[in-house]
């Protein structure tokens, strides 16, 4: 880069100013962390953690650029290395703090963190050549090479049994499915492009996935672990669970129990309610499944796209209590009906 | 004494290792660290941010950092990269659905600069599910013998069953070790 040296020369006064205002800004802030923590030990934690955080965020900025070439290439990684671990201990700092911070709060300290990982970035690669120092040593590097080609260590050498990849169910359209006792217990079902379907699931599955159904109804005792959805469009699902993750997907009707939690990531018009769905087997299989059915988190659904927590998401909302499903016989037999099903 | 020899020293005297675990949302990375930290694995969410924890192993500090692996949160993945010396790469052995999906972003990080000194293991997890791939068959799916770049190796582990997990861990430390503390 040409004028590189008179640049530096010239920035580093600007860079001194720059890091006086600075240091004003960081013992004003500073002097503001004190009095809060003086005069409003009572005050709510959120206060404090913003002063910690913005005081740290500003330390850390200040550092960065306050930093410029040198020759002791040593001496500026381990600059840069302390940074980083600034950077780490701030994160851990912000993590540690989630648990009573708004969503929006998080996604803007997690913004406020990243450019200063970006920053962070620029400066080294700017500052620091990217010819790798630290290999000058020949003989070690060669050294290093021959190890990659014998590191490939394989723990484990199975037979090759080809699997092809199957699906419990796939491509399929107005059939009546029913599925019980051992193709169900611990196993993991999957179902791909079916339309227009009922699935009876009897029994304590393993995992249940689902990728691109299309206006079907799937009643599931329940999962032991997790459910994963992808592409559903218009569906009714009812099953208990550990987990359910739910992507890309719209107008889907859920009756849940969920142990842990419900998650949804590009989801619209999701609607959910406490499982009702039941049959004669249902109680045994929940208690041979492991899940705890006295836990049912069905309204602490996490939404991926909306990370306000002040406002509730507009991508799901609770059934009402006037448009839930209380009659499920009838609701099944006006859904065989309606799509003209056939039972194979 | 170059850089890196300083550095080697350094870390010699902590003995710490820095290990990330990551891999596509529902593969079990949270399941894993807490199978592996024995703690109870029935009340883990997904995960919204990420998880350190830090352990005690084999006369090593571990920090482990398992980060979120849904689609919104991959793109933060790159702020855990920097001094990672253990890449642990999770795979839902039973998933059909995302093993493109998963190939493809194992080999964006395989590229990354800052994970390049790193020991890549690759877990392909919840073979106590009887449609789990085998580690074989990952292994080709993700074309793991293609990859030159970083010492590798895939184990079929369970985080349910706990089964094979501390052998892998064990080599990735082992061979983590080997590396960072005695090449002086
Ligand atoms: N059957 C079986 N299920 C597993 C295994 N490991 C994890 N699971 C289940 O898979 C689901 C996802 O596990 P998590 O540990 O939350 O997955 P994660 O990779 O942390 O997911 P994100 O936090 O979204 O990135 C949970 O329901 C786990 O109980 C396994 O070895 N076998
Ligand atoms: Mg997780």
């Amino acid at each position: 880069m040409e004028g590189e040296d008179v640049k530096t020369e010239a920035s580093k006064s600007t860079v001194f100013e720059m890091m006086a205002r600075r240091d004003r800004e960081r013992k004003m802030a500073n002097e503001k962390n004190q009095k809060a923590r003086q005069n409003k030990t009572e005050k709510e934690g959120i206060q404090y953690f913003e002063s910690v955080f913005d005081g740290k965020v500003c330390e850390i900025e200040t550092t960065l650029d306050a930093m410029v070439t040198s020759k002791d290439l040593v001496q500026l990684q381990e600059e840069f290395n302390s940074i980083v671990r600034d950077l780490q201990d701030l994160q851990k700092y912000f993590t540690s703090s989630t648990f009573f911070l708004s969503d929006h709060k998080i996604k803007t300290c997690q913004n406020v963190i990243n450019q200063l990982l970006t920053k962070s970035d620029e400066t080294k690669s700017r500052l620091l050549p990217k010819k790798k120092f630290g290999f000058k040593n020949k003989s070690s590097k060669t050294k290093q090479d021959s190890d990659i080609q014998d590191g490939q260590v394989k723990l484990e050498i199975k037979e090759p049994k080809r699997k092809e990849f199957l699906w419990t169910e796939s491509q399929k359209t107005n059939q009546l499915l029913k599925y019980s006792g051992d193709q169900v217990n611990n196993q993991d079902l999957t179902f791909k492009e079916m339309e227009n379907c009922v699935i009876f699931i009897n029994g304590h599955a393993g995992s249940l996935q689902m990728s691109k159904m299309k206006n079907c109804l799937v009643l599931c005792g329940a999962v032991s672990r997790s459910v994963f959805a992808d592409n559903v469009e218009n569906c009714t699902f009812a099953f208990a669970c550990q987990q359910l993750r739910l992507h890309s997907s719209t107008f889907c009707n859920i009756y849940i129990l969920v142990t842990s939690r419900a998650i949804i990531e590009d989801c619209k018009d999701i609607n959910i309610a406490p499982n009702t769905y039941s049959y004669t087997e249902y109680e045994s299989d929940l208690q041979k499944s492991g899940l705890d059915g006295s836990i049912n988190n069905w309204e602490n659904v996490g939404d991926f796209n909306w990370l306000s927590t002040d406002m509730p998401s507009p991508n799901w909302n609770p059934i009402k209590d006037d448009e839930k499903i209380n009659d499920w016989s009838q609701y099944i037999n006006d859904f065989i009906n309606a799509q003209n099903i056939t039972s194979d | 004494m170059g850089f890196l020899t300083v550095l080697k020293k350094m870390r010699q005297k902590e003995k710490e290792m820095r290990i990330l675990l990551l891999g596509l949302d529902n593969a079990g990375k949270t399941t894993i660290l807490k199978r592996f930290n024995g703690e109870p694995i029935d009340q883990i969410s997904p995960t919204l941010g990420f998880n350190i924890k830090t352990l005690e192993h084999r006369g090593y500090t571990l920090n482990l950092w398992d980060v979120g692996g849904q689609k919104s949160l991959r793109s933060y993945w790159r702020n855990y990269f920097e001094s990672t010396d253990g890449l642990v790469w999770v795979v839902d052995a039973a998933d059909r659905m995302r093993l493109d999906a998963c190939k493809d972003e194992l080999n964006i990080l395989l590229e990354e600069e800052r994970l390049a000194g790193a020991t890549l293991l690759v877990l392909a997890n919840k073979q106590d599910l009887p449609g789990a791939l085998s580690a074989q068959e990952i292994k080709d799916i993700l074309e793991l013998d293609k990859i030159t770049t970083h010492h590798w190796s895939v184990v079929g582990v369970s985080a349910v069953t706990g089964d094979k997990l501390l052998n892998a861990i064990d080599w990735l430390i082992g061979d983590i070790a080997k590396r960072i503390f005695t090449l002086d």
